[in-house]
């Protein structure tokens, strides 16, 4: 059987992401007590962005990327 | 045997994400209190004390004191408690009361401290004073203070000698034996005489410390007959013998069926060959701790006693495994539910259901930059959020007024324009034990482009909320249409789905993790019905440069003004990894997204900001970021037109002028503060703004960018 070097490249990346999710998910599995959270509940520490409206709505129309905040579109004919 | 190399890699994947996945340890029984304490305390002093709450800090501290009944708390962890009592009752003004806690928590642990970050001056002289440390010249004692001169009395070889006994009368005399005792002490380190140590003997004893006034008492009865002190002498023994007749005694029983018991006796070990045995005990207030194991569970047993001149006591050692109250049951249950302190310690207006939390929030920005185009967003927020029920809902208004004369503008000799967006938008949340349902709608209204959307997002909490997946699905129709033309006449339809999946991981106490995949698919026409594409021969195009000017475009360029042509469909993919990380006072966050789409778009973003709290109530931040992308597989810098040997034009099947879709560099450096104040810092003030610089790679007409961002907002929490 012939591998293309697409196919080749492709199960190289899958089997990066496999392994890569494996140590992200190893590396989350230290457990914190509830009572031991007071720097997570720190407001800096929220998981939501940290930038207003304004500022996501320029990244999204200045940016030819999306992904990484809560949109997932623009929107708008902004460009 | 594994096979080839490629095999064993395979191998090693798989078997490491199993492994990771897998190996997640149980979560931990709450064993000995000493933990929990912690945490609680931790609690109180950020959300409490910060805020200046004294009165509910102290009865939630009251309220803490319950987990260490029946010995389930180390003397240490007692002793921080009393420690943070004495603080906040320092910081409420009750001076009194502080120095008895403080008092309590040094029997408890000599070498407790203060919580650093609440301990002001005024605490921590108070703390000093009730550990005998008020000054450096009051620690140095007498000695410290003597100055080298002053009169020597006749009798007396030293005047430091005499200023230290004059000193330790003066203490007698305030009813300060402590400070008696020690200056006495250092009179005698300098000149031993038994005046000055009768003085020490009878402060020890006045002060409670009869066991060490016995041994001073004894020592004057011995040495002042042999300086013809006689009579001195033959009270000093009679004191003595006095003092120890009427030494109160402790008889400790221990249990017979408890192993590694310990027994403290204020804070001292006892051997546990001395149990069961008279145990002479200054009279005046003594803790007893003790612990040990029971048939492998953990007990313990703690008393505070007080003793009188002649009294002789037994306690019984009965170590049990601890039985808090039953408010203190229902805290530790909240904890181990995944709860935080806060939520969990009762509050003096406790309400159980119909806690609304309401939240307001303005916010005006606005961009520039030197091309010409101005863009002022204002918009508005409101919420309301039930933290006891688990639901919330809100609602927004954002205003985008876009002014433009960009080059884009003048390449199609199109005049100055204004244009406003209108963006309403609703949202709203409820949670279902672990797991929490939000949906959100929004309308995008301008004269052009009419879009709406409608989505919703799951949410679960694992491992006490240290593993948070989510899955959410946003679908919208966009209309592409033309000013001045109605929709129906002219509206190009998009169709957008997106799904999004993301996990967010507490890493440590101190740090969290998340990353999210999005896959976004576009079907419709995206193409602007404004933007004009030049066209060049094929012999003109290699010659074109990037950044040529409008005139030499419209020199070389051929008659033909095609319309911008994109592909009707797109599947974009981006996947996004966020870490934030919190110090003793700043935290700082980064986050990484790369980018890819069927357009033969790539994009790498890297964001970070380090936010410093420079005080409590205010907090500043630099913030950078970087964006870079390659071009879409159809840009081009000058697109060929070919013609037919009869003249006419062939275009182009996919042209585009949208700089966005070209390679491009964007840097941002900018930084914010936000101040925040009013009762319970409920009320907050943002400002922001960014410098970003942009570089267009391969483009007609500019090169570059320079543009200003910035953002005041204000918002307000409020029951």
């Amino acid at each position: 059987m012939i591998k293309t070097n697409a196919s080749r490249k492709s199960r190289s990346a899958l089997c990066l992401t496999i392994m890569g999710l494996g140590l992200f998910f190893s590396a989350g599995c230290t457990t914190v007590a509830p009572y031991e959270r007071a720097k997570l509940a720190h407001p800096t520490m929220a998981a939501n962005e940290m930038a207003g409206p304004g500022e996501e709505h320029l990244r999204a129309v200045t940016e030819g990327a999306i992904g990484g905040s809560a949109g997932a579109g623009s929107g708008c004919g902004c460009n | 045997m594994l096979g080839t190399p490629r095999q064993l890699v395979w191998l090693l994947a798989v078997a490491s994400f199993l492994w990771g996945v897998a190996w997640a340890e149980p979560v931990q029984a709450a064993g000995a209190n000493d933990e929990v304490l912690e945490g609680i305390i931790d609690g109180i002093l950020e959300s409490e004390v910060g805020t200046q709450q004294y009165d509910k800090a102290l009865q939630n501290l009251e309220a803490a004191k319950g987990i260490c009944e029946g010995g389930a708390c180390s003397a240490e962890a007692e002793a921080k408690l009393l420690a943070v009592v004495g603080t906040v009752q320092a910081l409420d003004g009750q001076d009194g009361a502080a120095k008895k806690s403080f008092k309590q928590a040094l029997r408890k642990d000599s070498d407790v401290e203060l919580p650093s970050k609440f301990a002001n001056d005024d605490v921590k002289s108070i703390f000093a004073e009730v550990k005998g440390t008020k000054s450096t010249k009051q620690a140095a004692g007498c000695r410290g203070r003597f100055k080298g001169r002053g009169r020597k009395p006749f009798g007396w070889k030293s005047a430091e000698a005499f200023f230290c006994y004059t000193e330790a009368k003066a203490a007698e005399s305030d009813e300060d034996y402590g400070r008696c005792a020690d200056e006495a002490r250092s009179s005698l380190e300098v000149e031993s005489r038994t005046g000055t140590r009768t003085v020490l003997a009878r402060c020890l004893e006045l002060g409670n410390r009869w066991n060490e006034a016995i041994a001073e008492y004894q020592e004057v009865g011995r040495t002042a007959p042999k300086s013809g002190q006689f009579t001195a002498g033959r009270k000093a023994r009679a004191r003595a013998a006095t003092l120890q007749r009427r030494m109160p005694a402790l008889n400790l029983k221990p249990p017979d069926d408890v192993d590694d018991l310990v027994v403290k006796l204020d804070g001292t070990e006892l051997p546990l060959e001395i149990l069961e045995a008279e145990i002479p005990i200054d009279p005046g207030e003594h803790e007893i701790v003790a612990s040990g194991k029971q048939g492998g569970t953990p007990v313990g047993f703690s008393q505070n006693i007080e003793l009188e001149p002649d009294e002789s006591i037994t306690v019984l050692l009965t170590l049990s495994p601890g039985n808090p109250d039953p408010q203190t049951q229902k805290i530790l249950k909240c904890l181990a539910e995944g709860k935080t302190p806060r939520e969990c310690l009762p509050t003096a207006s406790e309400t159980v259901s119909g806690d609304l939390t309401y939240r307001v929030g303005v916010e005006a920005s606005g961009y520039t930059d030197d091309m010409d185009v101005d863009v002022a967003t204002p918009s508005l927020s409101f919420s309301v959020e039930n933290t006891t029920d688990g639901w919330g809902v809100g609602a927004a208004f954002l205003l985008d007024v876009v002014t433009a004369a960009s080059i884009d503008i003048l390449a199609t000799a199109s005049p100055r324009w204004r244009e406003a967006r209108y963006v309403p938008a609703i949202n709203g949340h409820k949670k279902f034990g672990d797991w929490d349902v939000s949906g959100r709608a929004s309308l995008s209204r301008e004269p052009d482009y009419l879009s709406g959307s409608v989505g919703a997002t799951v949410t679960a909490d694992f491992v006490q909320k240290t593993v948070t997946p989510s899955l959410g699905f946003e679908y919208s129709h966009d209309i592409n249409g033309r000013t001045q033309t109605d929709f129906d006449v002219f509206g190009k339809r998009i169709n957008r789905f997106a799904i999004t999946a993301g996990v967010g991981m507490v890493l440590d106490k101190a740090t969290f993790a998340s990353t999210s995949f999005v896959t976004v698919i576009e079907d419709g026409d995206l193409s602007k019905p404004y933007r004009h594409v030049p066209m060049f021969a094929a012999d003109v195009a290699p010659q074109v440069s990037p950044g040529l000017v409008i005139d030499a475009v419209n020199f070389f360029r051929e008659p033909e003004r095609p319309l911008e042509q994109l592909p009707l469909s797109r599947k974009r993919f981006a996947v996004a990894f966020a870490i934030a990380h919190r110090f003793a006072d700043a935290t700082i966050r980064a986050s990484e997204r790369l980018y890819i789409d069927t357009w033969g778009t790539k994009a790498t973003t890297t964001d970070a900001r380090f936010m410093y709290d420079l005080l409590k109530e205010l907090r500043i931040w630099p913030h950078a970021r970087f964006h870079a992308q390659t071009a879409a597989s159809f840009y081009e810098l000058a697109y060929v037109i070919q013609r037919t040997p009869d003249g006419r034009a062939i275009l182009p099947s996919l042209r585009t002028g949208d700089r966005e879709l070209g390679p491009l560099i964007a840097v941002t450096v900018g930084g914010g503060m936000r101040y925040e104040f009013g009762a319970r810092r409920s009320l907050g003030l943002s400002l922001a703004g960014d410098f970003i610089y942009s570089r267009f790679l391969d483009h007609l007409f500019v090169k570059q960018r320079l543009g200003g961002f910035g953002a005041l907002g204000f918002d307000a929490e409020f029951e």
